[in-house]
């Protein structure tokens, strides 16, 4: 008893230091590797906003305004079935937006696409195509 | 004459067979136990998913014991099977035993018995942690690595039951074993008891899991008794963004440090690193569903049976599983007491940054303990959310009991 009773203390010290020392160097290590990826992440983002910078200028100063024209089939009305629902619009502006820029693009009309796959097809395609 | 004794000895064979002739009180009173589990998994629903199982393990091996029991062979006489079975060709072996020869012919064991191979040979918990690993979000560990100290913290319960176990009189590796309860962590509780002391699987399992359901009754008390008002309102600023190249690594460093230093924490910690490693790649979709999903849930059925087939009357109706359960509440106490303290610890560290709450969260259970930080901090101020701030604490308590398992067993085996 006495014997497996100094076992005991040994291992509550033994487990409590291992643990802690353990678990404190993890912390040490995230810590550090953190840091590193933030600071290279920053570096990489202030590199490549500046060439952004130096392209988007020198691209308002030479090109005119694109206008993209879409000629609409489906009517953009609330309370009809095959109207294009005004979130979709919404969503469709604004990632327009994201790529062209800013005002650069000035959105028309929006038509749904005759040669759309089916939704099996689509399945089909993402099932074959996407990684192992 | 004949017919009538005929017709009763069949009837007594038929008992004798049955339940009432194999069973004595103690099947009994575990079959109303398992009704009492049932009970609380479908009505309460306390850990239904791991509950059930066990409930229904538990009630079938004390239905009809033979379906954990092992194959058997049986040893016929060579002559007297020949003659049962003319013109056959003899498939087994054969011993001969005095001069006498025998044909050893195999009976396969109950279902149970082959689905505990799992638990015993330490399969199923390991593929656990894998589904977990692909479950759980290291984020706010990563943005916050402090917390790794309150999931170390939470973790010197498990060896302060090391003590209380032997106290009582449990064997070194038994003590271990019961001590691992204070993780709140259900498989490796299950993998150090598997490998340690395989005699008290049903016991340990069911304290365990049992603890782990009754987080939001045991853990409140322990945490308002260990904090003052004050504390509890504190607010936490809110965690940095984490990228993905960040959480794409940390899997990777964590399996090489502590494979490094613990190789006996590598099983555990190694299979819930390569869970979130494939959830945090994000280019292995079709396998990370699997692990997450189909996977976890056809291990929780055949962990949940085979642990709930160790329960039987004869094992688990004595003055040792009493005392276990009681030393693995005590674990537990001591585990979620530990974390707030430390919780305090930091909160003093950092001039009233962080809510000793979140300290209670140390004890694995995830995301339950977690949880329970949040409630419980939103008793005193409803606008404070500790949530995100709980689960680094949270997740670091899966690693530091997985580490604390790796201790135990390389000083134990």
């Amino acid at each position: 008893m006495l014997e497996n009773l100094k076992l005991g203390f040994t291992i509550l010290l033994a487990g409590v230091v291992i643990v802690f020392c353990v678990l404190i160097l993890l912390i040490g290590i995230i810590k550090l590797y953190s840091e590193l990826v933030v600071t290279i992440q920053n570096t990489y983002k202030k590199k490549t906003a500046k060439k952004k910078k130096s392209v988007t200028r020198e691209d308002v100063e030479s090109q005119p305004v694109v206008k993209q024209e879409v000629v609409t089939e489906a009517p953009v009305k609330s309370n009809d079935d095959s109207a294009i629902p005004l979130e979709v619009i919404a969503a469709i502006a604004a990632a327009v937006e994201v790529v062209f820029g800013e005002g650069a693009v000035q959105i028309k009309s929006v038509k749904r696409s005759s040669k759309r796959r089916s939704a099996w097809k689509s399945a089909g395609v993402a099932e074959n195509t996407r990684s192992f | 004459m004949d017919i009538l004794t005929q017709f009763w000895n069949s009837v007594v064979g038929i008992i004798e067979d049955s339940a009432f002739g194999t069973l004595d009180w103690r099947n009994y009173v575990m079959i109303l136990i398992s009704f009492v589990l049932i009970y609380l998994a479908i009505k309460k629903q306390y850990e239904p998913l791991v509950l059930l199982p066990i409930a229904v393990g538990m009630l079938l091996v004390n239905l009809c014991p033979a379906i954990a029991l092992g194959g058997t062979t049986n040893m016929i006489p060579f002559d007297e099977y020949v003659k049962a079975h003319p013109g056959e060709t003899i498939k087994y072996a054969i011993t001969e035993l005095n001069g006498i020869k025998y044909v050893n012919e195999p009976h396969s064991g109950g279902l149970l018995f082959y689905l505990y191979q799992g638990v015993k040979l330490g399969i199923y918990p390991p593929l656990i942690f894998l589904g977990i690993g692909a479950m759980t979000d290291f984020g706010p560990l990563i943005s916050n690595p402090k917390s790794f100290i309150l999931g170390a913290a939470a973790q010197i319960g498990i060896f302060i039951t090391f003590i209380g176990a032997i106290i009582l009189g449990f064997t070194t590796k038994e003590a271990g074993a019961i001590g691992i309860i204070g993780g709140a962590d259900g498989p490796t509780a299950i993998y150090v008891t598997s490998i340690l002391a395989p005699d008290l699987l049903g016991p340990i399992a069911v304290a365990a899991y049992s603890y782990m359901a009754l987080v939001p009754i045991i853990q409140p008390p322990i945490m308002r008794l260990l904090t003052t008002k004050k504390e509890r309102q504190i607010k936490m600023t809110q965690l940095r963004g984490v990228s993905k190249l960040e959480k794409i690594l940390f899997p990777i460093i964590v399996t090489v440090i502590v494979a490094i230093l613990l190789p006996d924490a590598t099983t555990l910690v190694g299979m819930l690193m390569f869970g979130n490693l494939m959830k945090e790649s994000g280019v292995v979709d079709r396998i990370t569903n699997t692990a997450k999903n189909e996977l976890m849930n056809i291990i929780t059925i055949f962990l949940g049976l085979s642990v709930g087939s160790t329960a039987t009357g004869q094992i688990f109706l004595s003055l040792r599983t009493i005392g276990i359960i009681c030393l693995g509440l005590f674990a537990f106490c001591m585990g979620t007491s530990f974390g707030v303290l430390f919780g305090k610890i930091m909160c003093k560290a950092t001039g009233g940054k962080v809510n000793p709450l979140i300290g209670s969260a140390g004890v694995s259970a995830v995301p339950m303990a977690a949880r329970v930080s949040q409630k419980v901090g939103q008793e005193e101020d409803p606008s404070n959310f500790l949530l995100m701030h709980a689960m680094g604490p949270n997740v670091a308590g899966v690693v530091g009991s997985a580490v604390a398992a790796g201790v135990l067993i390389s000083i134990l085996k």
